[in-house]
């Protein structure tokens, strides 16, 4: 059951913080995760970018911690970004309409030029 | 796998018991041959259904754990999951989702993502009995 557990890293690229994760996010691992983007939130860092290429499920749970950002983000200017997403899970994001809440990019450098940007 | 073949588990009702669940649907389903979207489609349908079971629910006599019944039926994999609650009205499963609120998601993305979902809620117990089709796409 190695996949069921979550790991997270963050890693500086370009001046920013990048959250690197791996593994699943439900309702056992969403608070490990939910912890992970608060560090980087806490870090004074107005965009969230996250590399989920490594994230082989996320449900409403993840979700979630990802609305929670972007509710904190938002007054500031700040947006949550998502970075390679799996095909499942970008079809939940276009399902639930979070497509439209959370920008998703193809490459790291894209997110964080889309970041400097904003 | 033949049809009318029932696989039956039974999880506690807590959070780290969730992926065992949705874990052993997926070995179901890709043994019945789902295509790779049906499996995925399948997993977070089961996922969410434990999570609500495990966060809203509670051990009664009747049910003091979540239990998760698989059968395999001519049409598709039809999955019921049981749990345990104390009396409360049936949740209305939403039209379309607010990306405004943080929760709410799981029953619609069920909706969404099975063929056919039933809710039934009686005075401890909450069922929810969700069918996914081999070959049909819900969404």
């Amino acid at each position: 059951m190695e996949g069921i557990r979550l790991e997270t890293e963050v890693k500086e690229m370009d001046g920013m913080q990048v959250l690197d994760v791996a593994g699943e996010i439900d309702v056992y691992t969403a608070p490990q995760f939910k912890d992970a983007v608060n560090n980087v939130l806490a870090s004074g860092q107005k965009h969230l970018i996250i590399n989920m290429e490594n994230v082989s499920y996320m449900d409403s749970s993840g979700f979630g911690a990802l609305l929670s950002a972007t509710k904190r983000l938002r007054p500031q200017g700040g947006t949550v970004n998502l970075v390679k997403c799996s095909g499942a899970i970008d079809r939940i994001l276009r399902i639930t309409r979070l497509n439209t809440v959370f920008a998703t990019f193809e490459s790291i450098p894209e997110a964080i030029e889309a970041g400097k940007n904003a | 796998m033949r049809q009318g073949e029932i696989m039956q588990l039974e999880i506690p009702r807590s959070p780290e018991y969730v992926a065992i669940a949705r874990h052993a649907v997926e070995g179901i389903a890709r043994r019945m041959r789902f295509a790779p979207n049906q499996i995925e489609d399948l997993k977070l349908a089961v996922g969410e259904a434990c999570t609500n079971a495990v966060k809203h629910g509670c051990a009664t006599e009747d049910s003091p754990t979540v239990e998760i019944k698989c059968v395999v039926l001519p049409e598709g994999l039809s999955v019921e999951i049981r749990n345990g609650i104390e009396a409360g009205e049936l949740p209305c499963i939403p039209v379309k989702p607010d990306p405004t609120k943080e929760g709410g998601f799981g029953l619609y993305m069920i909706r969404q993502l099975m063929d056919e979902v039933i809710l039934n809620w009686d005075a401890n117990t909450a069922i929810i009995k969700m069918l996914k089709k081999i070959g049909a796409s819900a969404v």
